[in-house]
């Protein structure tokens, strides 16, 4: 059964939320000045838009978990070489 | 041409790094260090190993010319190789450019901090008698996120607007160490970002080729690195690129610039962007200058576990010097060029010099092929898993986001979007990152040597080596004047000497990196438009581009 799409103003509330659980205040923005190099509304829309495009297509996405390790860095180790 | 005088016949010698490699064992070790680099990256700076590695090649770099009266003309190579044989001095050069950026300083805007004092005295102190490291006297530009002790580092960001780093970035430490000057910090993108601006978004470095219309791209975020290159104000430069910040400037503005495999130039001491994308390369006039200064910045550092462990630096002089057979310039080694799908299209003027520089390479005796795409190319380098590095930029920087999250002036969207892509999403991320290389290794390199890139971002997503080169020129309608094409060309892991070696041949039969872009005009019409009208970028502006 399809989820239901959460709205504009669910999105909204939940981001605020996130970001006051770990300390960060959007408020000191202006709510919307297209001056400004940020507001709250285009910061707003800028993560509506990353979660309703990216992630769910990363979401998504299936790979072999056992053929695909989820790593970081495409560098040796040093205890491997004893460099 | 080049005028390097140690062009000569020589027998094929040890093979390229590259086919050196074996690829299951690249793909294991990039797997194995995920386990261990959280704790190992916060080895102290005292612990710095090989802070100058091995110069040796470098005494290979003989490029004997005649003193020129504009001593800025001088290539890294030619100077270093005029002050080592006393020809000309230290000071002298470093006036000349301290000369250019007096008089064209303002309109460039290249640099945030000149620093003028320091470069005199150091090339006062330079005494070329006897045995000298290799960039003796030689001044450079450093990107103004590379750490300089007692030097304030910015980034161009209201964050580091007061840091004055305590200790050089290992980069900085060995080319000082190699003797070069540092001449000044330059503008970036505000964080390694886009195009060089204000923390607020206000437009400030051009494109040396068309000072007097800002609206030309200069390309990012190496921005001032390029532009001071170009427009001859030091003799080579230093940047950094995660989404094609070294190679970007380089093709904007007709210079060689190398992006490194990961791991291969330490990153210490950099004010980090995407941890696991973040790569540190020069930005230089040409293939021997490409490879004078990473031979002296590659190669092991304790402070960075990207660079241990890693297969020895190759000889990048002996690749960058044109290789002659029966007194024909060829390929150093047999080498087979990918031309993915597209590349080529149409009649526009960057499609035809695309295909000349093709033609050019199989005169050389390159074998060119088409290559196809591997599969899923479009959604693995998309914007989607290309997001997939934006909480690498929250996570160092949560403390500045709690502070004020107006520190982040126009950059601020991708601060707060890397917040919002779950632990799971981040995994799911790198699984396809490693898809990714997989996929490139067994799709493009089972067939090619080299791929051509329409795009840095793929390469730099798996930390895999690109170079950008000029290939031609075009009209730009807006300024009037003519500005570089460029092309980049990406290799397999470790394979920097087989993509200098390409370039140094192709620099050999071309002359499109010995074009100098005329002079800003001082006093002009279009001057006096341009400087009263302010380029801005917005947010938007700095999302579409960002790095």
């Amino acid at each position: 059964m399809a989820t239901p799409a959460p709205t504009d103003d669910e999105l909204n509330a939940w981001i605020i939320a996130r970001l006051n659980l770990i300390g960060v205040d959007l408020s000191v923005l202006p709510v919307s000045d297209s001056s400004a190099p940020a507001d709250q509304t285009r910061i707003l829309s800028s993560v509506r838009n990353l979660l309703r495009g990216s992630v769910p297509t990363i979401s998504a996405y299936v790979a072999d978990v056992q053929e695909n390790p989820p790593v970081l860095y495409p560098a040796e180790l040093s205890a491997w070489t004893d460099e | 041409m080049s005028d390097h005088v140690g062009v000569k016949d020589v027998d094929h010698d040890e093979p390229p790094l590259d086919r050196q490699l074996d690829r299951r064992q690249f793909l294991a070790r990039f797997a194995a260090l995920a386990t261990v680099t959280s704790a190992a990256s916060l080895a102290s700076p005292l612990r710095a190993r090989a802070a100058t590695p091995s110069w040796a090649p470098l005494a290979g770099v003989k490029s004997e010319v005649q003193v020129p009266s504009d001593l800025t003309e001088l290539t890294l190579a030619q100077a270093a190789t005029l002050i080592r044989s006393r020809k000309i001095a230290a000071i002298d050069l470093v006036d000349a450019y301290l000369a250019r950026i007096d008089a064209f300083g303002s309109i460039y805007q290249a640099f945030n901090t000149v620093l003028a004092d320091g470069a005199r005295a150091a090339a006062l102190a330079v005494d070329p008698r006897g045995d000298n490291p290799p960039l003796l006297g030689v001044p450079l530009a450093i990107k103004d996120n590379y750490y300089t002790a007692g030097v304030r580092t910015t980034a161009n960001s209201y964050v580091f607007e007061s840091f004055f780093p305590a200790f050089d970035a290992t980069g900085v430490a060995r080319l000082k160490a190699a003797g070069a000057i540092v001449l000044g910090k330059t503008q970036m993108g505000p964080l390694a970002t886009t195009r060089a601006t204000t923390p607020d978004g206000l437009v400030t470095t051009v494109n040396a080729w068309t000072p007097n219309t800002p609206s030309v791209n200069p390309g990012g975020s190496s921005t001032g690195s390029a532009t001071a290159v170009a427009g001859r104000m030091a003799a080579s430069s230093i940047g950094t690129q995660t989404g094609g910040s070294i190679t970007g400037p380089s093709t904007a503005q007709g210079l060689t610039g190398l992006k490194p495999t990961m791991g291969r130039t330490s990153i210490h001491g950099i004010i980090p962007l995407s941890y696991t994308r973040d790569h540190s390369g020069p930005l230089a006039r040409d293939a021997m200058d490409a490879a004078m200064m990473t031979q002296v910045m590659a190669g092991p550092d304790d402070n960075d576990p990207r660079t241990l462990g890693l297969p020895k630096v190759p000889n990048l002089i002996k690749a960058a010097t044109p290789f002659r057979k029966k007194g024909q310039t060829v390929v150093r080694w047999p080498t087979t060029i990918g031309v993915l799908p597209g590349y080529t299209s149409g009649t526009s003027a960057t499609a035809l010099a695309r295909q000349a520089m093709l033609d050019t390479f199989a005169s050389l005796g390159a074998e060119v092929i088409d290559v196809a795409f591997p599969d899923e190319w479009s959604l693995l380098t998309g914007g989607a898993f290309n997001n997939v590095r934006l909480p690498e930029r929250s996570e160092p920087f949560l403390e500045y986001l709690r502070q004020d999250v107006r520190l982040f002036g126009v950059s601020l969207s991708g601060w707060i979007n890397g917040l919002f892509i779950s632990g799971d999403e981040f995994l799911k991320g790198q699984r396809a990152k490693y898809l990714l290389a997989k996929r490139v290794f067994e799709q493009i390199f089972s067939v090619c040597d080299v791929v051509v890139q329409t795009d840095p971002v793929p390469f730099d997503i798996i930390g895999f080596p690109e170079i950008a080169f000029p290939i031609g020129f075009q009209l730009n309608s807006t300024a009037g004047l003519d500005v570089p094409i460029g092309a980049i060309l990406g290799g397999m892991p470790y394979a920097e000497d087989r993509l200098l070696s390409l370039v140094a041949a192709f620099q050999d039969v071309t002359n499109f990196h010995l074009r100098r872009p005329p002079d800003p005009m001082l006093a002009s019409p279009l001057r006096a438009r341009t400087a009263s009208v302010k380029l801005r970028l917005t947010m938007e502006d700095v999302e579409a581009t960002s790095e």
